[in-house]
């Protein structure tokens, strides 16, 4: 039994940590972005979401019916996508990315979906973190085995 | 007659069990926002229960721990089923279990210490 093998569940939970933490910060480039009309790729700025994945170590017994749990590797980030939703158009002939009707094709960043995407992605986050900090416990208690 | 305290097969076995459904809970609780992921549960109390019911504690250490995946229970939209106050709640209960587990093992130790130093 290694170093890995052992402390698995911190890897288990700091998988958790990154993936929540790059969720709140595709979050943040939302709301940031939520009013820009140029973008390197032309266009509005559209709103990216991420997608996750549960990860799995493919040389260690995994899922229902296993008797260990080596397999278990927490979350993996697949991609962070564009959301491809319609994009909002708003009358503003004064702006200077209005076409000839005097409409600006605006970003498709919602602001009250982005708050709840960082709430949740919050809480999930201190979740993860509270499960690191139990397994902290739980090894300092088996310390006191050997300390005597 | 063993030299080692009587239970320490069980309450080794007992506390592998605890770091493996923490793994498990804290995987489920890594996986909280991913779409279709199916929460999994450690399942070894019931073996338990009947081993000891037809052997006693003898040969406990044979005994593994199942690593079961919950499809039954109704999830979310996105088709995770993994209840984020369950899961903590679970997570504390187990950490508690360990340490009583741990706990036990320490002073029976600290037993056999103190008698082989005869104070």
């Amino acid at each position: 039994m290694g170093f890995d093998t052992s402390l698995a569940a911190f890897n288990i939970s700091a998988s958790g940590l990154t993936a929540e933490r790059l969720r709140m910060e595709v979050v943040a480039n939302n709301i940031a972005n939520a009013s820009v009309t140029r973008t390197p790729e032309g266009g509005p700025y559209r709103r990216k979401d991420v997608v996750f994945e549960t990860a799995l170590n493919p040389d260690g017994p995994a899922q229902h019916g296993a008797t260990e749990s080596s397999g278990l590797a927490g979350v993996r980030t697949v991609a962070i996508v564009d959301d491809m939703s319609e994009l909002p158009r708003r009358h503003d002939p004064g702006h200077p990315d209005a076409d000839a009707d005097g409409f600006v094709t605006m970003p498709n960043v919602n602001l009250p979906v982005e708050m709840v995407n960082l709430i949740t992605a919050t809480r999930a986050y201190e979740a993860n973190l509270k499960a690191a900090q139990s397994f902290v416990d739980m090894n300092q208690q088996a310390l006191t085995i050997v300390r005597g | 007659m063993a030299v080692t305290p009587s239970q320490f097969d069980l309450l080794s076995k007992l506390v592998d069990v605890t770091v493996l459904r923490h793994k498990v809970l804290s995987h489920n609780v890594a996986n909280v926002n991913t779409p279709g992921y199916h929460k999994l549960d450690v399942s070894f109390d019931e073996a338990l229960a009947q081993h000891i019911d037809r052997h006693g504690d003898h040969g406990v250490s044979q005994l593994q721990p199942t690593i079961m995946e919950d499809t039954v229970t109704p999830g979310r939209l996105d088709g995770n089923n993994v209840d984020i106050d369950r899961e903590m709640m679970r997570l504390n209960k187990n950490t508690l279990l360990n340490n009583a587990y741990l706990q036990i093992v320490a002073t029976k130790t600290a037993m056999m210490r103190r008698s082989i130093s005869g104070q």
